[in-house]
């Protein structure tokens, strides 16, 4: 009776490939279920859209004189306090249109795709969550040297995410 | 003989199977523990919060106006982690707030705002940062 037949390990009993492959699913659930949490992104567009739009208004309201506005030497950027870098960068767009009896006068500023994603959702009437978010105001204003009124239009958009280093 | 020898060889088979088995065991739990725990924390979705916060709030600043924010939750997790950095920082340059409570990373976003003529007060004592734009 040398052959005694031998029972299967108990190394090999606990250790098997199926235990370690089970720990590894856990593992990876647990990993990729804290991943997805910690990658959820704050939607701030819409503020952020809607506050460059009140800024603009506020600051162009404040002492509104068309000449000003128009003359070749004016910048939005420091008369609004705004970063150029920033609001004429990739992230934002502003358009302010200023109109009264045939006179007409433009700037603009920022990434131009979103002026179309913008008329897209205007036009559709629907917020589609891939595009910037739009903020469309229009108000009158009257010129302080002139006394003349203007309508002021002011399309603004946001698309900025977070970063982590 | 033989039989009692093999019966010796499998029973010091199975204790170190069964060590082994317990301190992978060990090993792995220990790993998992110390990973959900670091992520438990919720710094990271912290600093996210206070970072954008921080930003959509210069963004709505009028000049002459002040914005005072309560930080203490992000100096409380910042003591936590022993980190003695700065818990916000402004890159005045591309008008971005850098919101930090550990070594390991950071959260940042921009603000639209021109940041040098922000006044920046960050208060150790009573826990609060402020923002002021000038008129």
């Amino acid at each position: 009776m040398i052959a005694i037949k031998k029972n299967k390990k108990a190394g090999e009993r606990y250790l098997s490939i199926w235990m370690i492959l089970i720990w590894f699913i856990i593992l990876v659930a647990i990993v990729i279920g804290v991943l997805l949490f910690n990658s959820i992104k704050i939607d701030t567009r819409a503020i952020e859209s809607n506050s460059l739009s009140e800024r603009l208004i506020s600051c162009i309201q404040g002492n509104f004189s068309y000449e000003q506005i128009t003359s070749a030497n004016f910048s939005i950027y420091k008369f609004c306090n705004l970063n150029r870098d920033v609001a004429d960068g990739a992230m934002y767009f502003f358009n302010i249109t200023l109109s009264s009896s045939g006179k007409m006068f433009s700037i603009s500023g920022g990434n131009p795709d979103y002026s179309v994603q913008c008329g897209y959702q205007s036009l559709s009437g629907k917020t589609e969550p891939n595009f910037a978010q739009c903020t469309n105001k229009q108000i009158a204003l009257t010129d302080k040297k002139t006394a003349q009124i203007y309508n002021l239009q002011i399309v603004t958009a946001s698309n900025q995410k977070g970063e982590f280093k | 003989m033989i039989r009692l020898k093999n019966k010796k060889a499998d029973a010091l088979d199975l204790m170190a199977g069964t060590a082994i088995f317990l301190i992978l065991n060990l090993a792995f739990f220990i790993m998992l523990m110390f990973f959900v725990s670091k992520a438990g924390t919720g710094a990271d979705i912290t600093e996210q919060i206070y970072s954008q916060k921080i930003a959509v709030l210069a963004d709505s600043l009028r000049p002459g106006a002040e914005i005072t924010l309560d930080i203490s939750e992000l100096m409380e997790m910042a003591k936590d982690n022993n980190y003695n950095g700065d818990i916000i920082s402004i890159d005045k340059a591309n008008s971005t707030i850098i919101v930090a409570v550990g070594k390991t990373g950071s959260h940042s976003y921009r603000s639209f705002l021109d940041f040098n003529r922000v006044s920046i007060t960050l208060d150790k004592n009573n826990k609060t940062f402020s923002m002021m734009e000038q008129s």
